[in-house]
């Protein structure tokens, strides 16, 4: 319940400082996704079903926020949230390397596959938005999320003290 | 056997997740149905623009946020000034910093609210002028929103423009606020003309941010230098209004295909006032006698 909680006062956290913060962290056009972010290391460390309905309702909440399509990044944050829970129970080993490892791979995921739809609607060149666009955000995700993912680690950890010896539900630093 | 219960559960965990992700994903597909073949006051837009409405506050934060990190970097500067200069010119002053920058803010704004004021006169239009409260979430997207709504008359669609020329169009209209796509948005077309010769072309923006005149007729001479205005055609924006000036023509080698890069005139202003036009009197610029431009206002007449 408490971990419910967390999760969803995290997503509040991430939806406001994407709104207020991230617009100012802009680096040659390219701007941090921190609910992305958010969304696929909360999915990695937790790895409920509870995230997938996080995911895709901070994903909605952006999508109104913002001006692009409606439901897009609803269903790209679910869906990531969804492979990242995956992909953390397969070749997750609770080290800080696999953590990232991971969130890039699901990152790059999801701003390819916005790019594409973008390729869709707009007419820009695929070179374009996958050079200009989709890898400088995507790696930008990865540097935030050095920042998000002890954070929220120790967070999730601080919530959940009954669990059991954290072999495997915690990411280890190294 | 307690392995197997362990298979078991971890078995109908990942199928419970399955079924979840597909009927999310399923009501993602219908929102996005939903929004893309309904019109701009249909019921997921009015959402959008209610919650871009109540977004506002947190996003004129962001903007004070914005001004805290200049300041960061003048106090930053300030400090890497040598020991000595800092001290005298800290003690003279002192007295008269915030006073000046108080002026100073005030003669900014009145600057940029009379490059406003001269761009009316100049095109003899009528609008609503707002501030800038917002800017864009995503790296996707170039929009800005501004403190004026269908309250102050804003509709969707009518152009917006800074001290300098155009800026970009009206997207989505709450009660209270609008956003504005940029003409440097890659979703942004502007049909347009050169005022030197009268062709016809379009500017279109970019992921990079650069404009790009396209359409243009391969025998059309461009120059740098050359002042793009905007035609009228489409109906999308007013004829005649200032956007920019040709600042490079790429020719492609062996073809005759060329990249013709405008830099608008609003690219040196600072997004912080804009006025949207409700109504456009004459034509501006179509007359070709002046240059879009200058200071001195030119001739705001010409034009049907």
């Amino acid at each position: 319940m408490r971990e419910s909680v967390l999760l969803v006062v995290g997503a509040v956290v991430a939806v406001v400082l994407q709104i207020v913060l991230a617009p100012n962290l802009v680096i040659l056009g390219s701007m941090p996704d921190l609910v992305l972010v958010y969304v696929g290391i909360a999915a990695m460390l937790l790895r409920r079903d509870s995230v997938l309905v996080m995911a895709f309702f901070a994903g909605l909440v952006m999508d109104l926020v913002g001006t692009s399509t409606v439901g897009v990044c609803a269903g790209l944050y679910t869906l990531i949230a969804f492979l990242t829970s995956r992909a953390a129970g397969f070749f997750g080993n609770d080290t800080l390397g696999a953590s990232l490892a991971i969130s890039m791979g699901c990152f790059l995921l999801v701003e390819v596959l916005y790019a594409g739809f973008y390729i869709l609607s707009v007419d820009v060149s695929v070179i374009e938005a996958l050079g200009q666009r989709a890898l400088p955000c995507a790696l930008y995700d990865c540097a935030m999320a050095l920042i998000v993912l002890p954070i929220t680690t120790h967070m999730f950890a601080a919530a959940a003290p009954s669990h059991k010896a954290p072999t495997s539900s915690t990411v280890r630093l190294r | 056997m307690a392995r197997k219960q362990q298979m078991l559960n971890d078995s109908s965990k990942t199928i419970g997740g399955a079924a979840l992700l597909v009927v999310l994903l399923i009501v993602s597909a219908v929102l996005s149905s939903v929004y893309s073949n309904e019109e701009s006051s249909g019921p997921v837009h009015s959402v959008q623009a209610g919650v871009g409405m109540v977004a506002a506050p947190l996003q004129f934060v962001g903007v004070g946020v914005a001004y805290a990190e200049d300041a960061a970097g003048d106090a930053i500067q300030n400090a890497t000034a040598s020991d000595s200069s800092y001290t005298q010119l800290r003690d003279e002053n002192a007295q008269l910093k915030a006073q000046l920058a108080e002026l100073q803010e005030y003669r900014g704004e009145a600057q940029r609210l009379q490059g406003l004021l001269d761009l009316s006169d100049k095109y003899d239009f009528s609008g609503v002028t707002g501030r800038v409260i917002g800017k864009g979430t995503d790296a996707w997207n170039r929009v800005v929103t501004l403190n004026v709504g269908s309250a102050s008359g804003v509709e969707c669609g009518l152009p917006v423009v800074g001290g300098s020329g155009l800026v970009g169009q009206v997207i989505e209209v709450s009660p209270l606020t609008c956003r504005v796509r940029l003409i440097s948005d890659p979703q942004s077309g502007v049909s347009v003309v050169l005022q030197s010769n009268r062709a016809e072309g379009v500017v279109r923006g970019s992921i990079a941010g650069l404009l790009y005149l396209e359409d243009l007729d391969t025998s059309t001479e461009v120059n740098v230098g050359d002042t793009v205005i905007t035609s009228g055609l489409g109906g999308s924006y007013f004829r005649g209004v200032a956007l920019g000036t040709v600042v490079n023509v790429i020719n492609a080698a062996g073809t005759s295909d060329r990249t013709i890069v405008v830099e608008p005139f609003s690219s040196a202003d600072p997004l912080e006032e804009l006025t949207v036009v409700l109504r456009m009197g004459s034509e501006g610029d179509l007359s070709g006698t002046s240059d879009a431009s200058s200071s001195d206002g030119g001739s705001s007449e010409g034009g049907a």
